[in-house]
């Protein structure tokens, strides 16, 4: 495993060599967002102003895991790369958790500087020492998350090696996820259709999770973290079984390479 | 080594469905080198990628080391190497040094072994100053060749090439050509070409598969087929005589001509010829070989 983290790492060092300014444009893209949205959403009395910067860093973080696994995957049909590494003496799956492992770890630096960043411009310093060890399970809650939408991203993986243009489907649903799941406005107040897919939404259960307990209030607690569980596992599952049978079908149609 | 049996691939369903692969059986033992021939849309790269386990087939299976490929996906990964066509193997964000270490990485290289292949590999297809720069930068039978370093360095049992001579120039197809020969006669692997390359065929193959429509019309060694009566042909020219000329006529032979002391002609059967000349009527007899190709493109075509 050693190995192969090294080899991701070499790969990402390589696109960054290529690509970096898209890394920097998209990152003060998101920065404009976050300021747009705090500025906008956040309460005067500042009570939810730290939860609502950690649950957009979570929104930001599950959005990046979940087109990352589409995006490697229709990169390296359309390089015919995605057929190389099915035939290396590494199983395609350990090519991909390794791949996951590298930008995640990327991912959540990329994170922190962006916490960091807004935390001081928002003038939250104060609130984040008063919370002092809560932060670290409020960090872990969104880890957890991001993780699961990594592997939730294998099932739209699995549709990108027949549709191309996944990358327009999974940017709706990063709306959707910001403005439906509790991060900018309480799913309560949206109609009930919305209301319903949103509570299978695992980011729904977190962000009540991370509220509820920067408001040291309790009661809800176990309800909370059984459903954030339980939408979870069911997110973690349609991930890995969608990606199995869309993987099938495409042996089966020859679509392992887009041509 | 290799057993493919009854291999069918049909793409699609109903009135648009397409029989790329028609109930093909082959069995390719160790050590061999077999040339798959055919017209565009024969079927070759479908049987290659079935046999990669890159595409499952409708129908038959696939054995390697007697393994089913289908059911034990790992023997596959294991033992076959393989460059697709069309040169796009590589990352092309990437320079071919990075491709060559992260594909090392992947199939668990030994450090000393790369090295030592990398470098022999990069000055006999003269990229070695081009191992810094970028895939994409590369000319397209760079690339190519590129591609074929990454699969060789791999030491695979079984190395796979769809296409590999396709783009490069004149003395790079030598090189290719030398550089399987040899890779193969050192080690005891296996090696399958598809081409549409006539002289790979004949210079670097012991076997052919022809294709047609799907389906496998002939599996020969070359040298077999260079015998098959007919297509042994001589060309000759002995002095005029009578017996000659009641022969000549009565075989009805074609493509011959006359001079006033002399006629010269092509013949398949030379035992007869020779049993009705003295030793001292034979000007010339000459052995066509090149007719392999003739031989070959006549079987790959309808
Ligand atoms: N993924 C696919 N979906 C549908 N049809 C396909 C697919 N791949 C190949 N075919 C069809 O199968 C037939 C065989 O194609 P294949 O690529 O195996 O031919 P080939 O012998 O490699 O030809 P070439 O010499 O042009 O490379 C063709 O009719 C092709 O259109
Ligand atoms: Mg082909």
């Amino acid at each position: 495993m050693y190995k192969m983290v090294k080899a991701e790492c070499l790969m990402l060092y390589g696109e960054l060599k290529q690509y970096y300014m898209n890394y920097v444009f998209y990152n003060i893209g998101l920065l404009i967002i976050f300021m747009g949205i705090f500025y906008s959403f956040s309460d005067s009395d500042n009570g939810m102003a730290l939860g609502m910067l950690y649950a957009l860093v979570m929104w930001q973080l599950c959005m990046a895991a979940l087109s990352y696994l589409p995006n490697v995957i229709q990169d390296e049909a359309l390089m015919g790369t995605l057929e190389q590494i099915s035939m290396t003496r590494t199983s395609i799956f350990k090519v991909l958790i390794s791949k996951v492992i590298v930008s995640a770890i990327f991912d959540i630096v990329k994170a922190s500087v962006l916490f960091f960043i807004c935390l001081f411009l928002f003038n939250l310093q104060g609130l984040i020492l008063e919370a002092g060890s809560i932060n670290f399970l409020l960090i872990g809650i969104i880890i957890a998350t991001f993780v699961t939408f990594y592997a939730f991203g294998l099932f739209f993986a699995g549709v990108a090696l027949f549709y191309k243009r996944i990358h327009a489907i999974i940017q709706v649903i990063s709306y959707a996820l910001l403005f439906f799941t509790n991060i900018t406005v309480s799913v309560d107040y949206l109609p009930a259709v919305i209301r319903i897919i949103s509570n299978i939404v695992p980011i729904s259960w977190a962000v009540r999770y991370i509220n509820m307990i920067l408001e040291g209030y309790h009661g809800q607690l176990n309800e909370i973290v059984m459903w954030y569980l339980v939408s979870s596992i069911l997110f973690i599952m349609v991930g890995f079984i969608g990606f199995r049978v869309l993987l099938m079908r495409a042996k089966k149609l020859g679509k392992l390479a887009h041509y | 080594m290799l057993e493919v049996n009854r291999i069918t691939k049909i793409f699609g369903k109903g009135d648009r469905s397409v029989v790329a692969n028609k109930d093909i059986s082959l069995s390719i033992p160790k050590g061999s080198i077999v040339g798959f021939l055919g017209a565009n849309g024969a079927g070759k790269t479908t049987l290659v990628k079935i046999i990669c386990n890159l595409i499952t087939p409708t129908g038959g299976n696939v054995i390697l080391h007697g393994k089913d490929v289908h059911k034990t996906p790992h023997i596959a990964h294991e033992k076959i190497g393989v460059m697709l066509e069309g040169a796009r193997n590589l990352y092309n964000f990437l320079s071919l040094d990075e491709n060559m270490q992260y594909f090392s990485l992947l199939n668990k290289l030994d450090t000393d072994n790369f090295l030592k292949n990398k470098k022999y590999l990069l000055d006999v297809f003269d990229l070695s100053d081009k191992s810094k720069t970028v895939v994409n930068e590369l000319s397209r039978g760079m690339q190519q060749k590129a591609a074929l370093i990454i699969a060789l360095l791999k030491e695979p049992d079984l190395l796979i090439l769809d296409e590999p001579t396709l783009g490069l120039d004149i003395t790079s197809q030598i090189t290719m050509k030398e550089v399987l020969k040899n890779s193969i006669s050192k080690k005891e692997n296996t090696l399958i070409i598809c081409t549409h390359d006539l002289s790979v065929v004949n210079e670097v193959c012991e076997k052919v598969c022809i294709f047609n429509k799907g389906e496998l019309k002939v599996y020969d060694s070359i040298n077999s087929l260079k015998n098959e009566s007919a297509y042994n042909n001589y060309s000759v020219v002995v002095k005029k005589s009578e017996k000659i000329m009641t022969y000549v006529s009565s075989q009805n032979i074609q493509n011959k001509e006359e001079g006033e002391s002399y006629i010269e002609m092509n013949i398949s059967n030379l035992e007869d010829l020779l049993s009705i000349t003295a030793p001292n009527e034979i000007i010339k007899i000459e052995k066509n070989i090149n007719n392999i190709e003739k031989l070959l493109t006549e079987l790959a075509g309808d």
